[in-house]
């Protein structure tokens, strides 16, 4: 219990050391962790039993040739692809909003720095590191943030196609 | 989707999340431990430094008088610096070598010993002063000479100089005049007074060398 405290009290003062913008970050970075963890769920656990119930009703269907039969297909592939594409493109704009949400804060931490510059001068240097590092800080979880995600992004979009793909190429006629 | 689910990624997610912060507090805490051991500063001492209460004289040798002089040292003699130069362009006296005697019947020569030297003979400049070349006519390249005719007075100076003659005319008079007045000269004794006496001085300007 008490290791959790000091982690907490740790991320408390990161969180100081960065401004207020790392508690929206962290928000970001939450719900863009769920939306990763809930899709690798559906690629790795939820997507194969879909994928093997349709196949396994193409494959009992007796007509697989008519044209009413490819139309029933077709809507099978496109449903499947409509569950493995849901959620990719609000992961992807979350991606995309990390590192702005940096800069915005960098933005916030300059105008700390001038505002200290208005008051103190420029010789005070030790009165701006404060507004620098909150100036820089968001920056870096930003970019930690955006980082964390576009590998799953990319990973995501890929696996998506490719099983779309495969689907239509399992539902063989016979 | 079902709820256990949800709850069990967003467990998951938050866990990544903290993770990560962890992550970046432990990147910018590294930095500025690694500040910490660098500024090992070495260490301000603000206790007082007791001071050393005993004064230290500087410990100075005076030297000793000397003796007076038995006798005060003589006045300083005055030392004028006198330029004895003796005027170039002293006239020459153009005397024929007459084989003459001594006797009643040669042609009368006039008085022996009296001759005398006019208004320029025994003019002895003390001090010579050398005229300024004219600019106009040191660049023109012109040579000349002027002569003065002055007073010299019982003290020895010059006073009220007027040119007589000159080659050319007028470009060398007014340096000629200046220089004049500057000259020193040697006042004419009669009876063994100072007296007032008229010369002639001839200025050359000739140019340097070239």
């Amino acid at each position: 219990m008490f290791w959790l405290k000091e982690r907490w009290y740790s991320i408390l003062s990161f969180i100081d050391m960065g401004g207020p913008v790392l508690w929206a970050i962290m928000v970001l970075l939450f719900v863009m962790w769920l939306m990763i963890l809930e899709r690798s769920w559906f690629y790795f656990v939820t997507y194969p039993k879909m994928r093997n119930k349709i196949i396994k009703e193409w494959d009992e269907r007796e007509d697989t040739t008519t044209w009413f039969a490819r139309r029933i297909k077709e809507a099978k592939v496109s449903e499947a692809s409509i569950s493995l594409r849901s959620g990719l493109g609000f992961l992807e704009s979350l991606v995309a909003i990390s590192p702005l949400f940096g800069l915005f804060g960098t933005v916030y931490g300059m105008l700390q720095v001038f505002d200290i510059m208005a008051i103190a001068g420029t010789s005070n240097a030790r009165a701006m590191a404060g507004g620098v590092s909150k100036a820089t800080v968001p920056t870096m979880a930003g970019m930690v943030a955006a980082l964390s995600g576009v590998f799953f992004t990319t990973f995501f979009k890929h696996k998506a196609a490719v099983e779309a793909e495969k689907l239509e190429d399992r539902m063989q006629s016979h | 989707m079902s709820l256990p689910r949800y709850i069990l990624v967003a467990f998951a997610a938050a866990f990544i999340t903290v993770t990560l912060y962890l992550l970046m507090h432990h990147l910018v805490s590294q930095a500025a431990d690694n500040r910490n051991n660098d500024d090992e500063l070495p260490s301000i001492d603000f206790t007082k430094v007791k001071l050393e209460d005993e004064v230290r004289e500087r410990s100075r040798r005076i030297p000793k008088k000397p003796p007076p002089p038995k006798e005060p040292p003589p006045p300083p003699k005055l030392n004028v610096a006198q330029q004895q130069q003796v005027v170039n362009n002293m006239p020459m006296a153009n005397i024929p070598n007459l084989d003459l005697g001594m006797g009643g019947d040669g042609p009368f020569l006039g008085q022996l010993g009296s001759v005398d030297m006019g208004a320029e003979g025994g003019v002895i400049p003390i001090v010579r002063i050398a005229p300024q070349y004219p600019r106009k006519a040191l660049m023109a390249k012109i040579e000349g000479w002027v002569k003065v005719q002055f007073t010299i007075t019982p003290g020895g100076t010059v006073s009220n100089p007027q040119v007589v003659d000159s080659k050319p005319k007028r470009i060398f008079d007014r340096e000629a005049i200046r220089a004049i007045l500057k000259f020193k000269f040697k006042p004419k004794v009669v009876n063994g007074q100072q007296v007032e006496q008229i010369a002639t001085q001839t200025i050359e300007f000739d140019l340097p060398d070239s």
